[in-house]
């Protein structure tokens, strides 16, 4: 009897926002109502058509702000207030059920924050994000809950994301009870749980240091797994690890797309495990998406000149040539007007990339890119 | 031509609970005046070892088993004094590290940290003269306006830009040697590309050899002339970059090959190596990856496996070498 197949065909609606706004999940909305318009698929992806499925997740103009506090003498010393991190920075896009995206970008460009914040991990500053139809920031306790058992979340080091004092079976538990499991059934759900991720029922009463790096990523896995979620924000989950057990994850990973119909929001800097998992690809930039589009035609004719010096830049794909970009990008702290490029962009920079924000414009095929040398 | 660099039979031992673990076991290497070389291996194959091995920086309980040899331009490493190795360190072997925000030190400005290494070798004879050479230095990696950067602190600096901070005192007094461990593994793809650019530049301009420790194969293929792929402790192939990354001979090359999500965009599925490394402290004294080749047969677990010459400058430690070839 496989446990995976019973939560997957009767699964909980979520609650109701608190101002009764339900929304349905997919594209429509309701009437005399305008939605914004999303760098959603197209006809033109053929892997994204085949789907046709719904968007699952819809985020819509979302922007997270740190605020850095300055201390009374320094106020008062500078003449200002506190300092803004400004980690996302304006981000629209779409996921449908069933889809990998791939968001890439370097450090600082806002990609865990932007993970994060739709998780409701971080409070947003502005924006809205819409999971299944629900608006996400307006979940009450109840409606949280289960948006949180539906969405769930594998971070990067598995050294740090387990309890190192708790035994497999005691961390699985938690998520099992939390669905309402009894004991009996949490000890065979358990069961089932380790051995879907590739380790065994041994394994349950040992604790996390008695693992190897590759063991534990999987033993995170099957954490968010014990909740059926639908949607997983995998945040660099393979960074950490060698090679060879690299593969191994990532083989894991697709396995249980297939199987469970998951959809992915997968954020890495490495640019070829991104491009082997994901139907479509986001680069971020400085707090904000400057091309989207899918997988293939995005890595095999980048538009935005970042993505070009990006791919350029990475090692293994033989001897493309290689755009070296000077200096290092702005801080998110003080980031420049205009285009967020513009300060290391190796095309012409024109008055409106220092003064005018470029928005996301849709090209053929399904792509998206904010750029006014391309409008 | 002697080599610039000979590592000949260099075992590394440290004690362990369970007893000696061998993190290098018998290890040949050799790099020439000029020359590029990567040493490639996941972590624990003791690729980082070899770095330590070479600037005697093993420190005990850790031990260099007797027997190996580490050659200079001809002049033997391992048998130096405390005293003559520090001549050599910094000097005539210059290093550059993994993380550049934790090598260098946080309460002195980075020109004095770049001094340091002239001022302990004597290479300048004045103090002017040694601020001189840091300007050239701080300009030659490129930091702009050097003489105002001179005073400044390293968390004044980005990690790219402190990493070019390190690459200029390890080239301080204009060593032949330059060992890199991970240099841009800490550091963005764009930055990397950027300090990547700069150790190539320096290699051709001064003829600086590089031995470059990397976990990263498709990096390596890229910046290195040769390749020496390490597993548990020995090396198991050497050849021209290129070729072993894309005809690799040895099981665990092709292995660790086959696990990498392929740029040309491949979308099939990756093939992992199945088990783990091998127990440390009890490697067998066959061949180290018989208990995860398909190709292993009895005799791969009867006797040590030699690194056998294939093709010019293609070596690799795999008996049934030939028939992995075939199929």
């Amino acid at each position: 009897m496989s446990v995976w197949a019973e939560g997957n065909h009767a699964r909980p609606v979520l609650g109701v926002a608190a101002d009764g706004e339900a929304r349905r999940a997919t594209h429509g909305a309701a009437p005399g109502e305008t939605r914004p318009v999303f760098p959603a698929h197209a006809e033109g992806d053929m892997r994204v058509a085949q789907e046709a499925s719904p968007a699952l997740l819809e985020v819509e103009d979302l922007h997270k702000h740190f605020i850095l506090p300055r201390t009374m003498l320094a106020r008062l010393l500078t003449g200002q207030g506190n300092r803004v991190v400004h980690a996302v920075n304006g981000v629209s896009f779409v996921l449908h059920e069933g889809e990998t995206l791939g968001l890439v970008g370097e450090s600082g460009s806002g990609k865990s924050t932007l993970g994060r914040t739709i998780l409701r991990l971080h409070a947003p500053t502005r924006g809205r994000v819409w999971f299944a139809g629900q608006d996400v920031f307006r979940l009450d306790a109840a409606g949280l809950r289960q948006f949180r058992q539906q969405a769930q979340i594998v971070f990067q080091n598995p050294y740090a994301s387990l309890n190192p004092r708790k035994t497999v079976r005691q961390i699985l538990s938690v998520p099992l009870a939390l669905r309402g499991l009894p004991p009996r059934e949490r000890r065979i759900e358990a069961e089932a749980l380790v051995e879907r991720v590739g380790l065994s029922a041994r394994h349950l009463d040992q604790y996390p240091h008695q693992f190897s790096g590759g063991q534990r990523q999987r033993i995170a896995i099957a954490r968010a797994l014990a909740m059926h979620p639908r949607l997983i924000v995998a945040d660099e989950p393979v960074s950490a690890l060698d090679v060879s057990v690299q593969a191994q994850i990532i083989n894991l990973l697709e396995d249980l797309q297939q199987e469970l119909r998951l959809t992915y929001l997968f954020i890495s800097h490495d640019l070829s495990v991104v491009r082997h998992l994901s139907n479509r690809v986001a680069v971020m930039y400085l707090g904000q998406i400057v091309e989207i589009g899918p997988t293939e035609p995005l890595f095999r004719d980048p538009l935005h000149p970042y993505t070009q010096a990006l791919l350029s830049a990475a090692p293994g794909q033989g001897r493309r040539e290689r755009i070296i970009l000077q200096g290092t990008p702005p801080s998110p702290l003080e980031p420049p007007p205009g285009c967020p490029f513009h300060t290391r962009c190796p095309a012409v920079v024109g008055e409106a990339c220092r003064t005018v924000r470029p928005a996301l414009t849709e090209r053929a095929g399904g792509r998206w890119v904010a750029c006014h040398l391309l409008a | 031509m002697a080599p610039l660099l000979a590592i000949e039979n260099l075992s590394v031992e440290f004690p362990s609970p369970r007893g000696p673990l061998r993190a290098v076991d018998g290890v040949n290497l050799r790099v020439q005046a000029g020359e590029i070389v990567g040493l490639i291996g996941e972590s624990g194959s003791g690729k980082s070892t070899v770095l330590l091995a070479v600037m005697g920086l093993i420190a005990r309980p850790g031990r260099i088993l007797p027997g190996a040899s580490v050659r200079l331009k001809g002049k033997e490493l391992t048998r130096l004094s405390p005293r003559a190795y520090r001549g050599v360190r910094g000097y005539e072997i210059g290093m550059v590290f993994q993380d550049p925000m934790t090598a260098l030190n946080p309460a002195m400005p980075i020109g004095e940290q770049v001094r340091e290494s002239l001022k302990v070798h004597r290479y300048c004879r004045s103090r002017t003269e040694e601020r001189e050479r840091v300007l050239q230095l701080l300009e030659a990696v490129g930091i702009a306006n050097p003489a105002q950067r001179y005073r400044a602190y390293p968390h004044e600096f980005s990690g790219g830009m402190l990493q070019r901070v390190l690459i200029a005192a390890a080239l301080a007094c204009n060593p032949r040697l330059l060992l890199a461990d991970e240099p841009t593994t800490a550091l963005d793809v764009t930055i990397q590309a950027q300090i990547l650019d700069l150790l190539r530049e320096i290699n051709r301009t001064r003829n600086t050899a590089i031995l470059l420790v990397s976990h990263d194969i498709g990096l390596a293929a890229e910046f290195c002339d040769r390749i020496a792929v390490m597993y548990a402790g020995r090396i198991v192939e050497v050849g021209p970059a290129w070729q072993v990354v894309a005809a690799p001979r040895h099981p665990y090359t092709r292995g660790l090959v086959g696990c990498l999500p392929v740029w040309g965009g491949r979308k099939g599925r990756l093939e992992p190596i199945p088990g783990s490394l091998p127990d440390l402290t009890q490697l067998p004294r066959g061949c180290a990856f018989a208990d995860r080749c398909p190709h292993a047969a009895a005799e791969c677990r009867e006797g040590e496996v030699p690194l056998l010459q294939l093709a010019e400058g293609r070596e690799v430690a795999c008996i049934r070498a030939e028939e992995v070839m075939a199929g």
